[in-house]
């Protein structure tokens, strides 16, 4: 499963690249920075490889939290608020990324967002109030 | 999941740089670097023993007599085994000058030679003469050297003269160096060199006199000295003489340093310990800081072990900068001042690298690093994933998984069990380990017990904001106060423990004992001496009272047929001659504890009496058989009484007593305790040493100042332990101010904006850190006290009263320290712009 987080999370002491391959290198891939190029290349961030957190915008930091997410090529990701900390146009560039990146790996994408344009992108919405579905407007 | 991976992943996180570990590096550096150093120095000084042994004992073998020279079997068997044979005269006497009409009288060691001495080594003259030159007699009187104390104190100038008994000797030079100085241990008075032959007529070497007669054997370069050691025990084992040969130059000394060494590595121990709660914390806060990133981690793949191998490889990385730079002071500086240490120390030093204190100091640093950092490690395991979902727990305080427990007691028991190994007691470890846990769980108690009454008083310090705001924080669990009066209070309590001991002990040697204790006492009192020695104190109106024995001195050799030392271990008693007096009946002091004391006109079998206490500890029981040599001679005598002998006065004491027929016919002299005003002491001295030349007086205040003056550099040495100590609590204590001070700031903004002044904001900083600190002086007083009284009661066998004003300085130390560390951060905290806090909190 590949996270991303509305806070981004990354490992501050680390470059992009490595921030990417970890995840390869916790599971033991050998060739583990081959991929996170491929997967920085992906979200557009090969000329910010790197460069560590603190030298990136919101916007990058996300990209690369998305490359992070997805090198491993999950079966299931899970986004939280992905677009909670950044501006209009950086979210919607990053959910295209996200969808798109849905449909490159073909995982089944969790979001979590209070922004119902969004919910509409996806397949099936599920709604919670106050903890609990709500299974009037859930479709 | 490999050790590689995570060493990568540590290697990337340890890129953010070393704030927050310079207090772990500095804690472990400076316990690392106290106890390399004492390790250095007492390698050194065991170095130089062994290495100068045949200086320090004057030749390659020395035999011992006590009282007597050796007789002709006994020579002829020395000159069969060595290559020269030098004969010294060991003994006490005091040199007499005359001068204008007036006399002065000094207490010296005489150090009698004769032409072979010294085998080894070279005697420094002050003048530069070379030292076999100037025994040779050219005027009307025998030369002598003596020591610069001795000649300063009697005012005597080379080419002067003075007496030893009825001999006029002239000061030919002043001996600034004896090469077997050292190795002739702990004696009372400067040394005065003569040739033994010039003593023949000056009546001081008289039968029973006090004295002792060192052969010291040139043997020839192949002879094995194991096996002469061996032939001894079976060619002269009857005749009670003691054996040393260079390996062991000075046993003495070598013990002392042992014992001290040992000693002063538990003061450095304790200063591990000490430091081993800042480095525990240090650990903590850092691990706090990255509860984030463990929790990304975590998101991304990692496990537990992943979890723990991280952080395990960053933080013993970081301990091992602390160790090296720990071994680089502790061993450089003892080296760089080896000048010094060769000035001030009275035997040979040798420093260099010692592979001992390397491998133990570096084995107590990364063992105290492991104890001490293993449980926040562990506890990093705790950390979710989920802490990165919005208002996740993000606490890591829970206990950890119970393997890391089962770790942390283990690494415990192995670093006792090295402690015992590398100490060699294990009743000192153990005591003192007992001690350091029982300080910790009373102050840890403590700093609960603090915190709860911070928070009950809160309710009464209304109208008083800056008491409540003190008040709230100590009781609130973010001000960590149980780290702070931990790592201050353990520190004190070292401190306040070696006050305590110290203090006391000052306390029994100089306030104690004057009241009681005899003025002077006199030795080598010939028996046809006595009836004028006593009609002279008996006119002399300012003498309160003086008490009289005859004395020998012999060597326990045997205890019921076995020898002593496979009944009695290594018991004091022994080691070494001891006196022995006689008297057919009881002193009216005299209180028998069981068994009863012989018939006055007994002349059967010889019976002793022994001391009970001394007794007791030896395992000997009435009816025991004890063989004693009595120069030369063995006496077999049963022990058929136990009386208390009380050392504690300074007055006559002896081990062991015998019926009279039993010692009769060896010759002896007397020793008299004389007990007289201070005002008299003078002239008491003036009147029984021109009656009396041959006889000694020791004069008990000096040789209380002598064993005060050792007691003073053992003091001196302890202290500098304990500075050490106290110097990684206050480090502890600047680490922790520092953690807080993300805290303090958010605090202070916050008060700011509601109104309060700096000036108030700050003092309640101060009295927050001042109750913290004056909490930990209190237990540390207590804990101090406890350990004071163990020590003093149960090791010194003294009593115990507590030294008030050390205990106080030990409660204002605590305050003060704790509010200088405070205070330096508190101002930062108020420094910083309320505006940049508050808009970057979360």
């Amino acid at each position: 499963m590949g996270i991303v987080f509305q806070s981004f999370h990354l490992i501050p002491t680390m470059s992009a690249l490595e921030n990417v391959a970890t995840p390869l290198e916790l599971a033991g891939v050998t060739d583990a920075f081959k991929k996170a190029r491929g997967a920085l290349d992906t979200v557009g961030l090969t000329h910010r490889q790197d460069h560590f957190p603190g030298q990136l915008s919101g916007g990058e930091q996300q990209r690369v939290a998305l490359a992070r997410a997805v090198v491993a090529q999950p079966k299931i990701l899970l986004a939280d608020e992905p677009t909670g900390n950044l501006d209009g146009i950086n979210g919607i560039a990053i959910m295209d990324l996200l969808f798109s990146l849905r449909d490159q790996f073909g995982s089944t994408l969790i979001l979590v967002t209070h922004d119902p344009l969004l919910a509409n992108r996806c397949n099936r919405i599920i709604r919670l109030h106050d903890g609990e579905i709500d299974h009037k407007v859930t479709s | 999941m490999s050790w590689r991976v995570s060493a990568k992943i540590a290697r990337r996180e340890l890129r953010g740089g070393l704030s927050g570990f310079r207090i772990l590096i500095a804690c472990l550096a400076l316990g690392v670097a106290a106890i390399a150093a004492v390790g250095t120095v007492r390698s050194g000084i065991q170095a130089g023993l062994v290495s100068k042994g045949a200086e320090l004992l004057g030749g390659d073998a020395e035999a011992e007599f006590t009282y007597r020279f050796a007789n002709q079997s006994e020579h002829m068997w020395m000159q069969g085994q060595a290559t020269t044979v030098s004969q010294i005269v060991d003994f006490r006497s005091m040199a007499v000058v005359e001068r204008n009409g007036k006399i002065e009288r000094g207490l010296t060691q005489i150090k009698a030679i004769d032409e072979f001495y010294p085998i080894y080594g070279k005697p420094k003259l002050r003048s530069g003469e070379e030292f076999s030159k100037v025994f040779v007699q050219t005027g009307d009187h025998p030369p002598a050297l003596m020591e610069r104390l001795i000649a300063d104190r009697l005012a005597l100038e080379i080419g002067d003269t003075f007496k030893l008994g009825t001999t006029t000797f002239i000061l030919a030079d002043i001996i600034t160096l004896i090469p077997d100085g050292a190795g002739d241990g702990f004696g009372l008075g400067p040394r005065t060199l003569v040739m033994t032959k010039d003593l023949e007529k000056s009546g001081l070497i008289a039968p029973g006199t006090l004295f002792s007669t060192k052969y010291r054997l040139k043997l020839p370069p192949d002879a094995d000295l194991d096996t002469l050691a061996k032939l001894v025990e079976i060619d002269l084992s009857s005749s009670g003489l003691r054996w040393r040969d260079a390996r062991k130059a000075a046993p003495g000394i070598s013990a002392f340093i042992d014992r001290l060494g040992s000693f002063l590595t538990l003061v450095g121990l304790a200063g591990l310990a000490v430091g081993g709660i800042g480095v525990s914390s240090a650990v903590r806060t850092y691990l706090d800081r990255k509860i984030t990133v463990i929790a990304t981690l975590r998101s991304i793949g990692a496990g537990n072990a992943t979890i723990f191998q991280i952080y395990f490889v960053q933080i013993a990385a970081l301990s091992l900068i602390g160790i090296s730079i720990g071994l680089i002071i502790g061993i450089g500086v003892p080296i760089a001042f080896e000048p010094l240490f060769t000035a001030m120390l009275p035997f040979p030093i040798t420093l260099t690298i010692f592979a001992r204190p390397i491998i133990e100091s570096m084995v107590y640093g990364a063992l105290a690093a492991l104890i001490f950092t293993i449980w926040p490690l562990a506890q990093a395991e705790n950390v979710k994933a989920a802490t990165l979902f919005r208002d996740a727990s993000r606490t890591t305080s829970t206990l950890p998984r119970f393997i890391y427990v089962l770790i942390s007691v283990g690494l415990t028991a192995l670093m006792l069990a090295l402690v015992c190994y590398f100490i060699g007691s294990i009743s000192l470890t153990l005591w003192t380990a007992t001690g350091a846990v029982g300080a910790l769980s009373i102050l840890y108690i403590s700093a609960i017990a603090t915190r709860k009454i911070a928070q009950r008083v809160q309710i009464w310090s209304k109208g008083r904001s800056i008491l409540r705001w003190a008040l709230s924080a100590i009781g609130g669990k973010s001000e960590g106060s149980t780290a702070v009066i931990l790592s201050i209070g353990l520190g004190l309590s070292v401190l306040a423990s070696i006050g305590q001991i110290d203090g006391n002990l000052r306390q029994a040697i100089k306030q104690d004992l004057p009241e009681i204790a005899p003025s002077y006492f006199f030795i080598d009192i010939q028996k046809s001496q006595m009836p004028a020695f006593r009609k002279l104190l008996n006119a002399d109106l300012e003498v309160d009272s003086f008490e009289e024995a005859p004395m020998l001195r012999g060597i326990i050799s045997r205890i019921n047929d076995q020898p002593a030392e496979k009944v009695a271990g290594d018991h004091w008693v022994i080691q070494g001659d001891r006196g022995i007096t006689y008297a057919s009946i009881p002193s009216a002091e005299t209180e028998i504890t069981s068994g009863e004391w012989w018939p006055q006109d007994y002349s059967g079998p010889a019976q002793i009496s022994f001391a009970a206490e001394e007794g007791e500890e030896m395992g000997l029981m009435l009816g025991d058989e004890l063989t004693i040599n009595v120069l030369g001679r063995e006496i077999t005598g049963k022990i058929t009484s136990f009386r208390n002998v009380d050392f504690s006065t300074a007055g006559m004491g002896f081990i062991l007593a015998m019926n009279p027929s039993a010692l009769a016919g060896a010759p002896h002299s007397f020793i008299a305790t004389v007990y007289t005003t201070p005002e008299n002491e003078a002239s008491l001295l003036r009147n029984l040493a021109e009656a009396f030349p041959n006889i000694t007086a020791i004069r008990v205040r000096d040789a209380i100042d002598q064993v005060s003056s050792v007691l003073n550099s053992i003091a001196a040495a302890t202290s500098y332990g304990a500075l050490a100590t106290l110097l990684t609590g206050f480090l502890v204590l600047i680490g922790s101010a520092a953690s807080a001070l993300h805290a303090r700031r958010y605090e202070a903004a916050i008060l700011k904006t509601l109104g309060a002044t700096r000036r108030s904001i700050v003092l309640s900083f101060a009295l927050r850190a001042a109750i913290m600190g004056m909490a930990a002086g209190f237990v540390a007083i207590g804990a101090g006290a406890l350990g004071g009284w163990a020590v003093t009661r149960f090791v010194m066998n003294t009593s115990f009263t507590v030294i008030w004003p050390n205990a106080v300085a030990i409660i204002f130390g605590g305050v003060f320290a704790n509010v200088l560390a405070n205070m330096a951060f508190a101002v930062r905290a108020l420094n910083t712009p309320v505006t940049q806090i508050l808009r970057t909190r979360e």
